[in-house]
């Protein structure tokens, strides 16, 4: 009768367990939900119930350009300059051809008078595309390369065909090598975001300012030091900021609080 | 230090024997000066309670003198050294011995020493009297304390000022909120250590100074002989209130002075050594002293500015300044923004210069400069920038009207509006640039969003996204990704193996002994295989094979046309005891008669061919 009673009762947990489970994955709503949620919300123009619900995604469940864009959408609607052009940064990195990003990054620096700087026509060239798309240009390469490689090595047909493509592969992994050198600043990007920020001359309150900067301005991120963080401007200009007035573009947080190490 | 006093006191010592031989070969000859005299003098006449003068009694002509130094009330004798001379003019012999005290007075005053005692040979002389003036302090400089310059700034070490301070004045007057150049410098005489205990400090009221840095100029200057390290500040100060006020600066110091007096309890050797800067220095022989070093006082009047005809962009600039400004790209289109940097430079209050005003127009949209200072070589010296974007909203601007700015100028004490020049520009009427978010023409909100009624927002955005897509973790660079990085290895790997593989077989293809053995063994391995399948399937051609292995392998190794070769071939190249032969006679036989072989002769016959063609060179 024992062994009887014991599967009674481990059955009996079971479907205590199985019905928890369901009742809290029902009170529960699924990303997906929220995302629309938040669309629903931002489309009665109810932007920062919106943007709150992006960020809720965003902490949960992970991010992705389209969630980015939407929360940019939403910072950029209540005035978050900075907030906005770090966010439509984040969803360039994962969707760099994306039309509607590019457009309304374009919209709002124009809209809040943030210029880009004049480059020269190599770092022109570089900015054609982003990091992660010169990476893979120069993978592409690298892989068709091998396979022309490889099958040099059994067909005789087709050689001088064959040892273009591979210089044509060669020339593309060189630039592409170009390219991400041009680009590798990309990783240390970021954003003003406080609307008063100042740049410092030392990382402590009282330090003398060396000027202003604007919110939504690309600053790059160099060292941290306590509650202030190393910067420097597309000028070469450095100095400090606080923490709190900057979000790494290539941080995982949603774009409310800026990613750097806890502040001292 | 001690190695160069070790130097000095060697030839002190060998002057030493040759005065006392001197003095013997004088006093045996007999024929020394016959009437003595002595005299006192003291230098310097004036000095101050923290230093002293020297005195120095003279005897001329005599050789054992016991001098009697006078008591007086504020004085304290130190004996400091004695020195002898001995000079030998036509056969006679003259010595002349004087002896140094240092005098050091309790308080300021006139004394007078009176005439000094010196007993020679019997007989006692007496010097004149000495009277000196000794004042109250000394951290005053040469011509700016109570004594005259030279008085101060003779050669005697303990007769210069020990610190003081100058103020390079600046103008007899400024105006309220104008920024004045000073220099401060601060004299420490050479040989007296020092320790700042508080950087220089503006006394007085209606002026401020900054901060002033740690890390002052140092230099070394010679003030009336004297040398003195001198430390410069280079600064300003400004006036905050209207009104004459008398400003001096204040600097407090710690000397470390040399403890007068025998560190040494009595009887300890010579006391006069252990006065020397050397045993002063090496046995601690310092006192502390704080002092606080003071400039004279100055006076400076702050003028208040001129309210009449002052500008309306006055923004309390004072100074000399010039105003540059330049616009990039000079060719927009409508809706883009220009960077105008709008440049200030000069010399005056840099804290109050703002921004050159630009003027508004519903044709262009200005925005909040951004400002960046970059200090020039004086402390008032320097260039301010200031960029502002400016949005054009009409293409038939041509021209951006001028920037302007406006500061006082204190040499004609009057303000000074500077101009810049119009800058001509090029504007592009397209299509993306007017739709550009105007605010006299706001775009169409998107379809997709079904209203944007808060005000605060941007005409124009695109629409939101409404599918999410995959979610990931975070924004990492795809190189950072694990199949990016297996894929790149496998990719390298295999280029390897490639080019390994092309290398090995331009090797073997460039070396022609390592490729005719790869074909021998080649061939050998193929004709084995077939004289095997031979034996096994086909007995009647197993000869035949037989024959046209041993043919092939031999024309290969033989560099002739294997069909070519004959049995008399074999007779004639191989020694005769080679297996070969006989197998290659049987061939023949077979050819002809077409017959099996046993199976135990074929598997002899193999064997043979298998141990003769594998030793084939």
């Amino acid at each position: 009768m024992k062994p009887t009673r014991r599967i009674s009762g481990l059955w009996a947990l079971l479907i205590l367990f199985a019905i928890t489970s369901s009742a809290v994955a029902a009170s529960t709503p699924s990303a997906e939900t929220l995302f629309q949620q938040g669309n629903d919300l931002y489309g009665q123009g109810r932007y920062q119930e919106a943007l709150q619900i992006y960020v809720r995604i965003a902490d949960r469940e992970g991010v992705s350009a389209a969630l980015f864009y939407n929360l940019a959408n939403c910072c950029a609607q209540t005035g978050q300059t900075g907030q906005a052009v770090l966010n439509y940064k984040r969803a360039l990195r994962l969707s760099p051809a994306d039309s509607d990003i590019k457009g309304n990054l374009d919209l709002l620096e124009r809209n809040a008078g943030l210029f880009r700087q004049e480059v020269s026509w190599p770092n022109r060239m570089a900015a054609l595309l982003d990091l992660d798309q010169w990476c893979l240009l120069a993978g592409f390469a690298l892989m068709i390369l091998t396979l022309i490689s490889l099958a040099g090595l059994r067909l005789h047909n087709g050689r001088q065909l064959g040892r273009w493509i591979s210089a044509a592969c060669l020339l593309i992994i060189l630039l592409s090598s170009a390219g991400i050198a041009a680009r590798y600043r990309q990783l240390d990007e970021a954003v003003v975001v406080g609307s008063d920020a100042r740049l410092l001359l030392s990382p402590f309150p009282a330090a003398s300012p060396i000027g202003a900067i604007r919110e939504g301005q690309t600053m790059y991120y160099r060292s941290q030091h306590g509650a202030y963080a190393l910067v420097e401007d597309e000028t070469g200009r450095s100095g400090w900021i606080a923490v709190k007035d900057i979000g790494l573009v290539r941080g995982t947080a949603s774009g409310s609080t800026p990613p750097f190490k806890q502040a001292e | 230090m001690a190695y160069r006093r070790r130097q000095q006191i060697k030839p002190a010592a060998g002057l030493l024997i040759l005065l006392v031989l001197a003095t013997l070969f004088s006093a045996a000859t007999g024929r020394c000066q016959t009437e003595a005299t002595a005299f006192a003098a003291i230098h310097p006449e004036q000095f101050s309670v923290e230093t002293g003068a020297i005195l120095t009694v003279t005897l001329n002509g005599g050789r054992q003198a016991e001098i009697r130094l006078p008591e007086v009330a504020g004085l304290h004798f130190q004996k400091r050294g004695t020195s002898t001379q001995v000079q030998m003019i036509n056969n006679s012999f003259s010595s002349t011995t004087s002896q140094a005290y240092l005098v050091q007075a309790d308080r300021p005053g006139q004394y007078t020493i009176p005439p000094i005692s010196v007993a020679v040979d019997g007989t006692t002389l007496t010097t004149n009297p000495v009277s000196f003036e000794v004042a109250q302090s000394q951290t005053v400089p040469p011509g700016q304390g109570t004594g005259s310059p030279q008085t101060r700034s003779n050669t005697s070490r303990e007769g210069a000022a020990m610190a003081f301070l100058r103020v390079v004045e600046p103008r007899e007057h400024s105006w309220v909120g104008e920024t004045i150049p000073l220099r401060i410098r601060a004299y420490f005489r050479q040989d007296i250590k020092v320790n700042l205990s508080s950087l220089p400090t503006l006394k007085g009221e209606g002026f401020v100074m900054p901060q002033l840095s740690q890390n002052p100029q140092q230099t070394q200057e010679d003030v009336n002989g004297t040398s003195y390290s001198v430390l410069s500040w280079d600064t300003s100060i400004s006036a905050v209130k209207e009104g004459k006020q008398s400003l001096s600066v204040d600097l407090d110091a710690t000397l470390l002075l040399p403890r007068r007096g025998n560190p040494f309890p009595p009887g300890f050797g010579d006391p006069d050594i252990f006065q020397d800067d050397f045993f002063q220095n090496a046995f601690g022989g310092f006192e502390s002293r704080p002092v606080t070093v003071s400039s004279k006082p100055f006076t400076l009047e702050a003028r208040a500015l001129p309210t009449a005809h002052q500008p309306r962009d006055f923004s309390g600039a004072i100074g000399h300044f010039s105003l540059s400004v330049q616009a990039k790209p000079t060719e927009v289109a409508v809706g883009d923004p220009l960077n105008l940097t709008m440049t200030v430079a000069g010399s005056g209050n840099f804290d109050l210069v703002k921004a050159p005003q630009f003027p508004e127009d519903p044709r262009w949209k200005t925005y909040p400069p951004a400002a960046g200072f970059k200090q020039g070589d004086g402390p008032n010296q320097g260039k301010k920038t200031f960029e502002r974007a400016v949005v054009i909203k009409d293409s038939h601007v041509t021209e951006l009207p001028p920037a302007s700015f406006t500061f006082f100028d204190p040499d004609k004490e009057d303000y000074t509006t500077l101009t810049s020049p119009p800058i001509p520009i090029t504007v592009k009427a397209t299509g993306q640039g007017q739709a550009a978010p105007a605010p006299s023409a706001p775009a169409s909100p998107p379809p997709a969003v079904k209203a944007e009624p808060q005000g605060s927002g941007i005409a124009g955005l695109a629409p939101i996204h409404l599918q999410m897509e995959g979610l990931q973790k975070g924004i990492r660079p795809v190189f950072t990704r694990a199949w990016f990085i297996i894929m790149q290895v496998l990719c390298a790997v295999l280029l390897l193996g490639v080019l390994l593989w092309r290398l090995r077989r331009s090797y073997l293809r460039n070396n022609p002994a390592l490729h005719r053995k790869k074909e021998m063994r080649e061939l050998f391995e193929s004709s084995m295989a077939r004289i095997a399948e031979a034996a096994e399937r086909d007995q009647t051609r197993y000869l035949a094979v037989c024959r046209r292995a041993i043919q092939e392998m031999l024309g290969r190794s033989w560099r002739m046309e294997p069909s070519a070769i004959t049995l008399a071939d074999l007779e004639k190249r191989l020694p005769p005891a080679s297996g070969l032969i006989a197998v290659f006679a049987e061939a023949e036989r077979g050819a002809y008669a077409n017959y099996a072989l046993s199976v135990d002769r074929i598997r002899q016959y193999s064997e043979i061919i298998r141990k003769e063609l594998s030793e084939l060179p």
